[in-house]
């Protein structure tokens, strides 16, 4: 009777300690692919100038917060623009040719002024983040000179990058 | 076992050569300028432009006055600038004066050009290019010659306008 209780008491621990011992385990995997992305605020919207008086001529005329930008990215991104062409295009071939570097731009808030150009120029950058964090509004000015009468539009394109 | 871990650390390079590559997102939309005609003339000094005939030798030849006025000239198309007498004679400043001098007796001219006799008809005396009044030829001077004869001792003046326009 001894030896069969001794015997019970030592598979009871044993199952016991079975138990006790196993294990499952698995790993948990975020895929966190690079995600960049871009928007006008105000998409149907062209910033417009117009030259009316002698002053607008004189001096050029600034539009604070002409154009707004929203990004998100998971990476730090940078900002770039560029003209789609060297110079403004008339409406109605006017002889007069309007250099894209007549329009300047800068992000609102700051006093670095880029002159627009065909090649990308950086303008601004910043971190990763969602469009509540990275939002960018964007100040014009355009000097043309005594340009003559007429309407010239330029295509601006802005590239956002992850470097 | 050794296979598996090969291919993982494989795997696992290849995706990190991925993100580390640079990737871009642009947007894009037109800027507009529309200009209208502006064109402006302005003179320095609108202060009244004297001759004074107190000799022999004024009253026989005349009394030229250069760069009498000067003018400047902005305009964002090619303009021409017309002067013109306001009335057809200089007006005496003593009523009883019955002498007419007539408006014609005063040349005018773009400086460096040459004279011509004013009227109450506009008569040009300078054209230019399109541009701000810094652009060469667009601030210029205007001589006077005033040949009025032995007229009588008065004062008389003349209103003289200018006006510019883009043909």
């Amino acid at each position: 009777m001894k030896k069969y209780a001794l015997t019970s008491l030592f598979l009871c621990v044993f199952v016991f300690l079975g138990y006790s011992q196993t294990t499952a385990t698995h790993t948990v995997r975020i895929i966190a692919k690079p995600i960049l992305e871009l928007q006008l605020e105000n998409p149907g919207v062209t910033p417009e100038f117009n030259f009316n008086t002698l002053a607008d001529y004189e001096g050029g005329i600034e539009k604070l917060q002409a154009a707004s930008l929203k990004i998100r990215a998971n990476r730090n991104w940078v900002l770039n623009v560029k003209s789609g062409s060297e110079n403004f295009i008339t409406t109605d071939n006017q002889a007069t040719s309007i250099s894209s570097s007549v329009l300047t731009i800068r992000k609102s808030g700051t006093a670095d002024d880029f002159a627009i150009s065909s090649a990308d120029q950086a303008i601004t950058n910043g971190s990763a983040g969602d469009f509540d964090k990275n939002k960018i509004s964007l100040d014009f000015k355009a000097n043309p000179g005594f340009i003559s009468p007429d309407s010239y539009s330029i295509q601006l394109t802005y590239t956002l990058t992850a470097p | 076992m050794k296979k598996s871990i090969l291919t993982t650390i494989v795997l696992t390079i290849l995706g990190f050569g991925a993100y580390a590559q640079s990737f871009s997102t642009t947007a894009q939309h037109n800027v507009k300028i529309t200009a209208g005609s502006v064109l402006d003339v302005q003179m320095t000094s609108t202060a009244d432009v004297t001759f004074n005939f107190t000799t022999v030798a004024n009253y026989t030849d005349g009394i030229e006055q250069t760069n009498a006025a000067q003018l400047k000239v902005q305009s964002n198309k090619p303009w021409s600038l017309a002067v013109e007498a306001l009335t057809a004679n200089f007006d005496a400043d003593v009523a009883a004066n019955d002498t007419e001098v007539s408006a014609s007796k005063l040349e005018v001219r773009k400086s460096g050009g040459t004279y011509a006799a004013l009227s109450t008809t506009q008569g040009t005396v300078a054209t230019g290019a399109r541009g701000a009044n810094s652009v060469s030829g667009n601030t210029f001077y205007v001589d006077y010659q005033l040949k009025p004869g032995f007229i009588a001792a008065d004062n008389y003046s003349l209103g003289v306008r200018y006006t510019v326009s883009q043909p």
